[in-house]
């Protein structure tokens, strides 16, 4: 699923937290985000300074019920 | 004539850029951003936010308005100063981030080339990376302390900053060739070391100043072997070796100059964030001086009680008694009892309970173990013996003399 446009990434990254399998964010260009890892948050905050991959990529959760839970900040 | 507090700003926020870009941001007293009309202000005050400094931040200005050292597991570092109107926060004013060496933005590059991302992703990735400046951390000191003036128009020692320590989350993660450091930091630090070292001999309390001089001054080695974490525990291992081997020359027993330095040894490798480490070397300074002050002190002390202290130090955490104190020194029990309250003045149960106590004092302001914790490692049998104890000597609970050090 896509990512909503101007949320709070960092609200975002917090909400992964919560999310009981992996979360990650995929790009055009076959890059696989593990949004839990520490590194990668950095990378993903980088990413504010290139929106057109942030809007271009998107989100897959490991648990389906991870969806529900970033559900807010996911396009429907 | 008086300068206004918002040119001094003004001011200070310009002269960052001259040398090293730092940059400088302003905060609410909720802290949002006040100042964020540059298009890279979101992304930086992403930065603050995602490892948990900023709600770090948040529950320190809850607590009290001290400037604050913000650090997170990447080697990135800020810091803060309220600013204050009636004893209020209005707004913060903070400095950063920087990289406080060169092999954190090393470190992270080669991780990135080893996850195989994409050009795009690498190419905005160092992008930030090499956007953000890297100093020593004494350097930051300095523009942390000339950020306080420029606020509160006082001056401020580094000892006046409160160090964020890593919470449990905070757990994180070569081969550089040696600079050749400047003869004016050269001379500096070993001006300043000469002081602090001759203080430890001396067992002099008054130490502070010199503490801060090297703190400022000083400058840490300038080898790695790959990241910032492991610099800084090198400096530290090295900083307490010192430290050991000056208290001898000073007097200490040989014994408890180096049971003191393992278990300090120990803390430093256990750190896991830069801060936690400086709190580690404090607490290790701490402890050689005042034994070497209490040691000379007590000079008038036969050589046999002096060993039955020492022994008493060195097993502090463990359940003692009189008696195989007594037989350790080659005395009878109720003889060595009477020699012991003579010579020092206090009874041998009540100097067990003293030591005891300054060990936990140690701990309480160096680690964030529980107090039950400290209780059963120190071997008080019961927690509220042990508050009761540390109340006797302290006039204060645990509780509370965590609360008072960490402020």
């Amino acid at each position: 699923m896509k990512l909503k446009k101007e949320i709070s990434l960092t609200s975002f990254l917090q909400k992964v937290k919560d999310c009981r399998g992996e979360v990650t964010f995929q790009t055009e260009e076959g890059d696989n985000l593990n949004l839990k890892s520490v590194l990668t948050g950095y990378i993903f905050v980088a990413l504010m300074m290139s929106p057109e991959v942030l809007e271009e990529g998107w989100i897959t959760c490991e648990e389906k019920e991870d969806y529900d839970i970033l559900n807010e900040y996911l396009v429907p | 004539m008086e300068i206004s507090l918002q040119n001094r700003i003004t001011f200070f926020s310009e002269l960052l850029t001259c040398s090293h870009n730092i940059l400088y941001w302003c905060y609410d007293p909720e802290l949002e951003l006040l100042n964020g009309d540059t298009p890279k202000a979101p992304v930086y005050d992403a930065l603050l936010s995602i490892n948990g400094c900023k709600d770090y931040l948040r529950s320190r200005l809850e607590e009290n308005t001290n400037p604050l050292i913000l650090s997170d597991t990447m080697g990135l570092m800020w810091a803060a100063v309220p600013e204050l109107s009636g004893g209020q926060t209005t707004r913060i004013h903070v400095i950063g981030p920087v990289f406080i060496s060169d092999i954190s933005a090393n470190t992270l590059e080669k991780h990135l080339s080893e996850k195989g991302y994409s050009i795009k992703i690498k190419k905005t990735f160092l992008e930030l990376l090499h956007a953000l400046p890297v100093l020593s951390v004494t350097s930051f000191f300095q523009y942390g302390q000339m950020l306080y003036y420029t606020i509160r128009g006082e001056k401020i020692a580094m000892s006046g900053f409160h160090f964020q320590l890593p919470s449990p989350e905070q757990k994180p993660g070569h081969d550089i060739p040696v600079k050749m450091r400047s003869s004016k930091e050269s001379h500096g630090t070993w001006a300043a070391e000469q002081e602090l070292y001759r203080m430890v001999a001396e067992g002099n309390t008054d130490y502070q100043e010199a503490w801060d001089k090297l703190a400022v001054t000083g400058s840490y080695p300038m080898f790695s072997l790959g990241d910032p974490m492991r610099q800084m525990k090198d400096m530290a291992l090295t900083l307490t070796a010192v430290t050991c081997r000056t208290a001898m020359w000073g007097g200490l027993t040989p014994e408890l100059a180096y049971t003191l330095s393992d278990y300090y040894i120990q803390g430093i490798e256990s750190a896991s964030a830069i801060p936690e480490i400086q709190e580690i070397l404090r607490a290790m300074f701490q402890d050689y001086v005042s034994r070497v002050h209490d040691m000379k002190k007590n000079s008038h002390v036969s050589r046999q009680i002096q060993d039955s202290c020492n022994y008493i130090q060195i097993h502090s955490a463990e359940k003692l008694s009189i008696a195989d104190i007594a037989a350790q020194v080659g005395y009878a029990e109720y003889y060595f009892s009477k020699k012991f309250k003579k010579e020092m003045g206090i009874s041998v149960k009540d100097y067990i309970k003293k030591i005891k106590v300054e060990r936990a004092k140690i701990i309480l302001r160096s680690e964030t173990i529980s107090i039950q914790e400290i209780s059963e490692a120190l071997s008080f049998g019961t927690l509220s013996y042990f508050a009761e104890t540390f109340h006797k000597f302290t006039g204060m609970t645990p509780g509370e003399y965590r609360s008072k050090f960490t402020e």
